[in-house]
């Protein structure tokens, strides 16, 4: 829901919490319906060779 | 027959096992006897193992009870993950890696120790069945995800824990009972076995009353980045030497007292000012918030994915916290979540930069207000108090997005007489500096029993009555 203020807040909408929760409710409804379960492809990671990088 | 204490760390019943003057045998009969004795009035366990059927001589850890966070496979039994009911059945792939690791270096396996549900929860809010009892005080909110591995460990029915942290579930947890809590680098140890929560930001942790007892287990996971230690402690004091011969850290502190309570501002400072004048560098952390963003990004999507067929088709089987925390993961866009991970080896960079080109080791917060009762923090109490279940991990999982080592330990008190802890942070594989530095605050601080006293002494009896006293 955070997420989803901050968005709103950016584009100038003003929303109550009371319908920024159903509208999360509603979002969150639809994509367990026609969502997909696997996890979207990352870009190439590099975060394993900067943690080597900050390890030395 | 004469009853003695046992002692109340590992380095001192190592020491009792290495003289002869008990044997692994013995002292495990005592720690499981103690153990089942106690469970209930602390309900902190969900499976008793008991005493291995086989004693590893010779190990590290050889007749050393421990008890775990019931999220890892062992062979005889699938981790019950918080489940009112366990989960039945047998582990595809036998026990998890860090618990065979474990067991091979002598240790036995006495008991799985409840959990936030699924590893959801800042708190140990759970069926009231599970729901541990804070042996500092019943009043008192024990942290979750590990809660069980804390309380366990505090009360002194083991000697220390494994648990995991995602967000703070080792961290959080140690701080609301006053003891150690390390989250170990991101993929340290291989997490086979050991229920996903939101892989990209789960690490093992080790909760422990003493620092020398968390080295010795760190030392038994057997990384190579910590095979110095692993040669050290092969000698009774050895890890305790080991630790002290450690070249003193340079200390940063990303403390930020305008966002704490003025009574752990107060403790927080009084700790810095006590590491000498001048010494601790002021840092800043760049861009947490952002940072913070990114993780629980990662955390919601991920965990939404591993629960995604409960979400859909079972989700009234899932407690209110496992939803809280799954749920949003269905519906954040996949763009988010590719950024949050995009942006992920820069953060990296840039804060490994900034941090440790000026010091080893960076003090922050570990919880920004003083520790909170249950009433406040429980989500069916009318006094439920959201910011306060918040404050409790707003200085962790930034922690967990960078993949840094952390740990959290008390260094003082707040008006309510209540510990409140430090979180110091390394780079990645920098478990033992912070163990180092955490050993020299406990010798100073807390003598030499460690940070905490066992709140209830495991009792031996012995059939020998000239064997040696060392209550």
């Amino acid at each position: 829901m955070e997420g989803a203020m901050d968005t709103l807040s950016l584009s100038g909408i003003k929303l109550d919490p009371v319908t920024l929760e159903r509208i999360g409710r509603t979002l969150i409804r639809l994509a367990l319906c026609v969502g997909h379960p696997e996890l979207p492809d990352a870009p190439a990671g590099d975060f394993e060779q900067a943690m080597k990088k900050a390890a030395s | 027959m004469t009853v003695h204490a046992l002692p109340p760390t590992i380095a001192g019943l190592r020491y009792l096992l290495a003289n002869r003057w008990l044997s692994a045998s013995e002292a495990l009969d005592a720690q499981v006897a103690h153990l089942q004795a106690h469970a209930e009035r602390y309900r902190c366990v969900t499976h008793l193992f008991g005493k291995p059927a086989r004693i590893v001589e010779g190990g590290l850890l050889s007749g050393v009870g421990l008890a775990h966070k019931d999220i890892f496979d062992t062979a005889e039994r699938r981790a019950g993950c918080g489940r009112l009911q366990g989960r039945p059945g047998l582990p595809a792939a036998g026990a998890a890696t860090a618990i065979r690791r474990l067991e091979s270096a002598g240790a036995a396996h006495l008991a799985a120790l409840t959990m936030a549900e699924y590893a959801c929860g800042a708190t140990g809010e759970t069926w009231p069945a599970l729901q541990p009892v804070n042996p500092l005080d019943p009043e008192l909110a024990v942290g979750g995800s590990s809660s069980g591995s804390a309380v366990a460990v505090a009360a002194g029915l083991c000697y220390a824990s494994l648990g995991t942290d995602t967000a703070g579930s080792v961290r959080i947890p140690a701080a609301t009972c006053g003891i150690l809590g390390l989250k170990l680098t991101h993929g340290l140890v291989p997490a086979d076995g050991m229920y996903p929560l939101a892989p990209s930001l789960d690490s093992l942790g080790i909760l422990a009353r003493s620092s020398p007892d968390a080295a010795l287990v760190l030392a038994s996971l057997g990384h190579d980045a910590h095979r110095a230690l692993r040669f050290a402690a092969a000698s009774d004091d050895g890890i305790a030497h080991h630790l002290l011969t450690q070249a003193l850290p340079r200390i940063g502190s990303v403390m930020a007292p305008d966002v704490l309570d003025s009574d752990i501002a107060a403790a927080l400072q009084e700790f810095i000012a006590s590491l000498g004048k001048d010494k601790v560098v002021p840092l800043a952390v760049p861009e947490m918030q952002e940072m913070s963003r990114c993780a629980e990004t990662l955390l919601h999507v991920e965990a939404a994915h591993q629960h995604w067929d409960r979400l859909r088709h079972r989700r009234e089987e899932l407690r209110p916290g496992t939803r809280a925390v799954t749920e949003p993961g269905a519906a954040i866009p996949a763009l988010w979540y590719r950024e949050a991970l995009a942006r992920r080896a820069a953060y990296v960079e840039r804060v490994a930069d900034q941090w440790f080109g000026a010091a080893d080791i960076v003090l922050a917060p570990a919880m920004p207000l003083p520790l909170p009762d249950w009433s406040e923090v429980h989500t069916a109490s009318p006094s439920f108090n959201p910011r306060r279940l918040l404050a409790m991990h707003s200085w962790m999982p930034f922690v967990n997005y960078l993949g840094f080592p952390s740990i959290v330990f008390p260094v003082g008190v707040d008006a309510r007489n209540r510990p409140v802890s430090v979180q110091a942070i390394a780079r990645p594989h920098g478990e033992c500096a912070l163990l180092a530095f955490a050993y020299r605050i406990e010798r100073e601080r807390y003598g030499k029993h460690g940070f905490a006293a066992p709140a209830e002494h495991v009792l031996v009896q012995q059939q020998a009555d000239q064997k040696a006293t060392y209550a």
